[in-house]
């Protein structure tokens, strides 16, 4: 699993949605740095995408980060950011210049489904009841996007299949 | 002078350590994987940037201390060590970090391997080894494989190409170590080891160009190819195992710790300071170090 | 000995510290690891104020203005060089490291010979401090640049900065034999004789 010293078996809800809140904020990082790699290279429609991913990822993460604020407050998180490993974050090996809109999304559907698969996978594990039921719920949620990110993919225009190879570009200066 | 150096480690995140400059790799390059991997390393050690001091050579992989927040010093093509050496050794309260590529290291950098493992400087050193020279546009490397074909050798490669990991082991390194993005816990987790060890620390970061590279050398394939040490039972206090499983360079892909010493040496810093102590008293203040030369008895 | 630091940031300057800092004299305070708050990068390649990487051609312009600008104080500093002999001598001799301490033997020997010369020593040959060598041509007859370099590297280069008389020739040899007192004596002898037959006068140079 992609995750490093956490015990799901003794996971409380507080360490639950601050994991939830992590797991959002490294896929919103890594969007924007994605966007960024996208720019740096002329790769502008995939740059876009990438902002727009990482806008939603930080809508989930907020509206997770809230809920754990009404619940508990400012108390000091267990979870860091270090236990994490691209739960949901796109692997930078995923990005390439020059790659098509499609290309782009197919990594958003691939990243939904490791997030999904991640809550499958930690569910047997969990045994506070707070804690199964927010997983299932966020197990739930990843499906749902992972249908929104396949609305995208169906309204894409002809032609966005067009690779980049067909593309000659100057090296970007340094 | 201001400093604060404090030893006691505080928890830190990653982000902490992560620069404003953006790194100018190509998208899907391995370079993103180690920074980040040294990230997460530095925020479980939990020393602040202004205690570190990250050195490099030249090429992509050596780009990565301006990627960080520590004291960052890109220097030239294979000379990141001497320096680091020095910067060490001039303050031993510093933790020092070294970066670059398998050219820069083992190439016109060979020369001050055997050197900087034996003096054995507390410092930790990652190659970011990705068998071509990248930022030149793709020349073979020292660990190029025979028969890789590139721009500039069109027949490919005749050489025999350079085993890093039995090269340290081979000249006395303390701890030895492998890890590729692929893995990436088993990354952060090797070189947050590496730079915990007293003494000179070595990892190789196998860590594909996807512009230049071998394209069957890549993330993915080390994905598909990797083989944890620790799930193959291997013990990294058996230097002579090490050495066997490292033999193996180029065609296994092992990833974890080949070798830690269990018994560190002495670090040169440390002996250092011990001669400084035992010659306090006969010591002369540096404004008077022409002294040292004069004949005695003339001023 | 004195011991020269290199400047270093203040309290202040800590605060929203640029290493490469474009100032007044071209020297930047530099900070070194373990001081909070002077974190930067030192690169090779061109840079900003605060050491990140650059392209741009305005800021190469600008940081390439700045660090010879620095030369400009090296080049006000005439404690790094001296001059040896007559102050008011006619003829003289400028040389630099091993063979400085010949010419000043041969200074010796002329002086005991009734001739008058002097010599100047830089300790500083790059930047090349224009104003000190024009003062110093400018107050003799005859140069002559003494070195141990066969292609006159010395003499070449301050013709390129400087503007030198007529007067200054180069004396210079390459390796393996070092100069002799007596060979850049058998010099100043014979610039001390075109002098005189210039002057058509039969009296040694006392001025």
């Amino acid at each position: 699993m992609p995750i490093q010293n956490i015990d799901l078996s003794r996971l409380s809800l507080m360490d639950a949605l601050d994991l939830a809140t992590l797991i959002e904020h490294e896929a919103h990082e890594r969007y924007l740095e994605l966007a960024d790699q996208m720019d740096h290279h002329r790769t502008p429609e995939a740059a876009r995408f990438f902002r727009y991913m990482a806008e939603n990822e930080a809508h989930h993460r907020e509206d997770l980060a809230a809920r754990r604020r009404e619940l508990f407050g400012d108390a000091p998180r267990g979870v860091r950011s270090t236990m994490i490993f691209d739960v949901e974050a796109p692997d930078y090996d995923e990005a390439r210049a020059f790659m098509t809109a499609r290309q782009a999304l197919e990594i958003a559907m691939r990243c939904e489904q490791k997030a999904h698969a991640f809550f499958v996978e930690a569910l047997p594990h969990v045994q506070d009841p707070q804690v199964m039921s927010l997983f299932t719920e966020l197990r739930d949620e990843e499906v749902h996007h992972q249908e929104l990110v396949q609305r995208e993919i169906l309204r894409l225009p002809g032609g966005a299949d067009i690779s980049g190879e067909a593309f000659v570009d100057e090296p970007s200066a340094q | 002078m201001t400093t604060t150096l404090h030893p006691v480690a505080r928890l830190m995140e990653p982000k902490e350590f992560r620069s404003d400059l953006k790194p100018i790799w190509c998208p899907g390059c391995g370079d993103f994987g180690v920074l980040q991997a040294v990230y997460r390393a530095l925020a479980n050690i939990g020393r602040p940037p202004h205690e570190i001091a990250f050195m490099s050579g030249i090429g992509c992989s050596s780009r990565i201390p301006g990627y960080t927040t520590a004291y960052g010093f890109n220097s030239v093509h294979g000379r990141a060590l001497p320096i680091a050496q020095g910067i060490k050794i001039a303050n031993p309260e510093l933790l020092v970090l070294v970066a670059g590529g398998d050219g820069d290291g083992f190439s016109i950098g060979g020369g001050h391997l055997p050197h900087a493992v034996r003096r054995n400087v507390d410092l930790t050193y990652v190659v970011m080894d990705n068998q071509i020279y990248g930022l030149t546009k793709g020349q073979l490397s020292p660990t190029s494989r025979r028969g890789l074909q590139t721009a500039t050798s069109i027949y490919g490669s005749l050489e025999q190409p350079v085993n890093p990991l039995l090269y340290m082991l081979a000249y006395g390194a303390g701890f030895v170590a492998q890890g590729t993005p692929a893995d990436m816990p088993g990354l952060a987790s090797v070189i947050e080891e590496a730079i915990r060890f007293p003494g000179f620390a070595f990892v190789n970061a196998q860590s594909p160009c996807v512009t230049f590279g071998d394209p069957e050398q890549q993330l993915r394939a080390h994905k598909a190819n990797m083989r944890s040490l620790a799930t193959l039972g291997h013990d990294p206090a058996d230097r002579l195992k090490a050495m066997a499983l490292a033999a193996e360079y180029g065609q296994e892909l092992y990833t974890g710790v080949f070798y830690r010493n269990p018994e560190p040496a002495p670090t040169y810093d440390a002996q250092i300071a011990q001669r400084k102590a035992a010659l306090r008293a006969q010591a002369l203040p540096r404004e008077r170090i022409l002294d040292l030369f004069r004949k005695t008895g003339a001023k | 000995m004195e011991i020269e630091e290199r400047r270093r940031p203040g309290e202040g300057e800590l605060q929203d510290y640029a290493r490469f800092a474009i100032t007044a004299s071209g020297i930047s305070p530099i900070s070194q690891p373990g001081m909070r708050g002077g974190n930067y990068l030192a690169s090779g390649i061109e840079h900003n104020e605060r050491g990140a990487p650059t392209a741009s051609g305005v800021m190469h312009s600008r940081m390439t203005q700045k660090r010879l600008h620095k030369f400009d104080t090296l080049k006000r500093r005439r404690d790094l060089f001296r001059v040896f002999g007559d102050e008011s001598a006619p003829v003289g001799l400028v040389s630099w490291g091993s063979c400085a301490g010949v010419c000043r033997e041969a200074l010796a020997r002329a002086r005991a010979n009734g001739l008058k010369a002097k010599l100047l020593v830089p300790y500083l040959l790059y930047p090349v401090a224009e104003e000190v060598y024009e003062d110093f041509f400018a107050s003799v007859r005859v140069g002559l640049i003494v070195e141990q370099s066969h292609q006159g590297q010395l003499y070449r280069m301050l013709r390129m900065f400087v503007e030198l008389p007529r007067g200054v020739r180069s004396f210079a040899k390459n390796g393996a034999n070092p100069f002799l007192p007596t060979e850049v004596a058998g010099h100043l002898q014979e610039a001390a004789e075109t002098l005189q037959r210039e002057r058509g006068d039969r009296h040694e140079p006392q001025e």
